[in-house]
């Protein structure tokens, strides 16, 4: 395998601003049978590829000085998640929230994340994500937010290198491939992309004290019929579950001996 | 119903849409190929140039549907087409259903919930699982000139090592149902029987294990003689990619979907198997 990150030793003045988009996603989620609808379950998190996508731009401002805005679109309600992001080298949090954001699909929440990024952070170099959310696992919003702003667009990255005014990636394909990239641009990551790599987020603590930055559509300004429910051209009709009965044939005991004696049989001990 | 179906080096998800009535027309992003209608000037390895390509075949033709194989290129081809466009994309589908001439798209989820997706817009965006190759012939493929950006190119491709996953004769698999305090119990149990170990994306997600370790739609298929799943639920995407001789499942929930493709199907409390199983196999070798 090629080498991890590789970090030059000068510093890369040309990177100013990097935006870090942050999901928030349920711990659990499950099938309510009554209802057939999905339920969420226990507190909610940082998606965690978004955090390893948070990671790789902390090693970045460690190089260049950068600022790192994080970009949310969540309910009001996780702000103090959201805040705990400070601790760890984030310059600032914007919460984008509004109840006519609820419901977006990835089209319409990467209309929102774009028209909040080109009026809070319009002067970025570089927007770094997570390849996937665990919730949703479409992985459209790199795709669909790199095109609205006309950015160069790049996913399943491991290895990133600054070299002042554009990045040299690499990235998993059927092969690995090494790409020059001007920026600004916009790359998501796999989750091994800071696997080797020294500094960690816990490494940088910072206490200083910060304000999650609340904005709602009465400060974007958005039209209604290109957010939320109503502005997403995709839709779900309905969810189910596929639920094998209990099979007849379960082991409910000595499976330690079950599976030791076909091991035996077929040779593997 | 006219369709345009694009992919990179793979086509089978032709399969999944064969019966479906629709006029069909292939793309492909390798400029040599010579399953496609279309193909462009050059090899497409960025979606800039993948949306530009499809752009230009679509100005002059209309389609209702276009598919696109879950390849990564095309992927993320297809996500850049649809922000430059304004056009829904269903992501990340296993099957194409029409109904009442609703395009919808079975997508599946976290914990065996699939979602029925339909999409509003014309053309209709979908991302379609797709793995091998299937040959049809074109005479002479329409060439479609792009415009290559020079905000990104490719300057090195290298060979990546295979992983030891996809000739594993034996595999070990961990899934959500397995907790954090007995993996190193369960990588003792793989040593003992010299298998490789595997798990779920979700794992890997978490940090637990490496993204190489995942066998699915977004990592490595396999096909071993035997494969352990534990405490791994059955998600198709999972499943999909094992083509094992024998699959033992460990699992506390007697409801998990795994049960309905294992051959030893063991409704046990993962950490209690495994602690049997390492004093029993330990025995075994030391006598």
């Amino acid at each position: 395998m090629a080498s991890k990150l590789k970090w030059g030793k000068r510093l890369v003045m040309a990177l100013n601003n990097i935006v870090v988009n942050v999901k928030v996603v349920p711990e659990k989620i499950s099938f309510d049978k009554d209802t057939r609808r999905i339920k969420r379950e226990g507190s909610s998190i940082l998606n965690p590829l978004d955090l390893i996508a948070l990671e790789t731009a902390v090693k970045l401002k460690r190089l260049s000085h950068a600022s790192i805005t994080v970009i949310s679109m969540a309910p009001l309600k996780e702000k103090t998640l959201l805040s705990s992001l400070f601790k760890y080298g984030v310059d600032r949090v914007i919460l984008l929230s509004d109840k006519c954001f609820a419901g977006s699909d990835t089209l319409a929440t990467s209309f929102v994340l774009k028209e909040a990024i080109a009026r809070f952070v319009a002067d970025f170099d570089l927007i770094i994500q997570g390849d996937f959310s665990l919730d949703g696992s479409t992985g459209n919003v790199g795709g669909e937010l790199a095109s609205l702003l006309n950015l160069p667009f790049i996913s399943n990255v491991f290895s990133i290198e600054p070299r002042e005014e554009r990045i040299i990636i690499k990235r998993f394909s059927e092969k690995i491939e090494t790409f020059n990239i001007y920026l600004p641009a916009l790359f998501s990551v796999r989750g091994d992309a800071n696997k080797g790599a020294v500094v960690n987020l816990f490494s940088i603590l910072q206490f200083e004290e910060k304000e999650v930055e609340i904005y709602t559509n009465e400060t974007l300004n958005l039209p209604i019929r290109k957010v939320g429910l109503e502005g997403s051209l995709t839709q779900v009709l309905s969810v189910q579950q596929d639920i094998p009965e209990a099979q007849p044939k379960l082991i409910k005991s000595n499976g330690d001996k079950i599976i030791f004696d076909f091991l035996k049989k077929a040779g593997s001990i | 119903m006219k369709a345009l179906l694009v992919f990179d080096r793979f086509n089978s998800f032709y399969r999944n849409v064969e019966d479906l009535n629709f006029e069909k027309y292939f793309a492909s992003f390798d400029p040599a190929s010579r399953y496609a209608n279309f193909v462009p000037n050059i090899k497409i390895v960025e979606p800039l140039t993948g949306a530009d390509f499809i752009a230009k075949i679509t100005k002059n033709n209309a389609f209702d549907i276009i598919i696109f194989s879950n390849e990564l290129v095309v992927r993320e081809t297809a996500s850049y087409f649809a922000g430059r466009f304004n056009l829904g994309l269903i992501a990340h589908s296993e099957e194409i259903l029409l109904k009442d001439d609703n395009i919808i798209g079975l997508v599946p989820g976290w914990e065996n919930i699939n979602a029925l997706v339909v999409s509003y817009s014309i053309p209709k965006l979908i991302i379609l699982k797709s793995n091998e190759l299937i040959k049809f012939s074109f005479n002479d493929p329409q060439v479609i000139p792009v415009t290559e950006t020079n905000k990104i190119s490719l300057i090195n491709t290298e060979k990546v090592i295979e992983n030891p996953l996809k000739s594993a004769q034996r595999i070990v698999g961990i899934g959500r149902g397995v907790k954090k305090d007995i993996y190193a119990k369960v990588f003792e149990f793989a040593r003992l029987i010299n298998a490789e170990i595997a798990c779920t994306r979700p794992v890997a997600d978490e940090g637990l294990l490496s993204p190489d370790k995942v066998v699915g739609d977004s990592g490595v298929a396999v096909s071993p003689n035997v494969y352990i799943a534990l405490g791994v639920s059955g998600a198709i995407q999972h499943m999909d990619s094992i083509n094992a001789k024998y699959i033992i499942a460990v699992n506390i929930d007697m409801h998990a979907p795994i049960f309905g493709r294992s051959d030893i199907s063991i409704n046990q409390k993962v950490e209690e198997v495994i602690d049997g199983l390492i004093i029993l196999i330990s025995s075994h070798n030391f006598v």
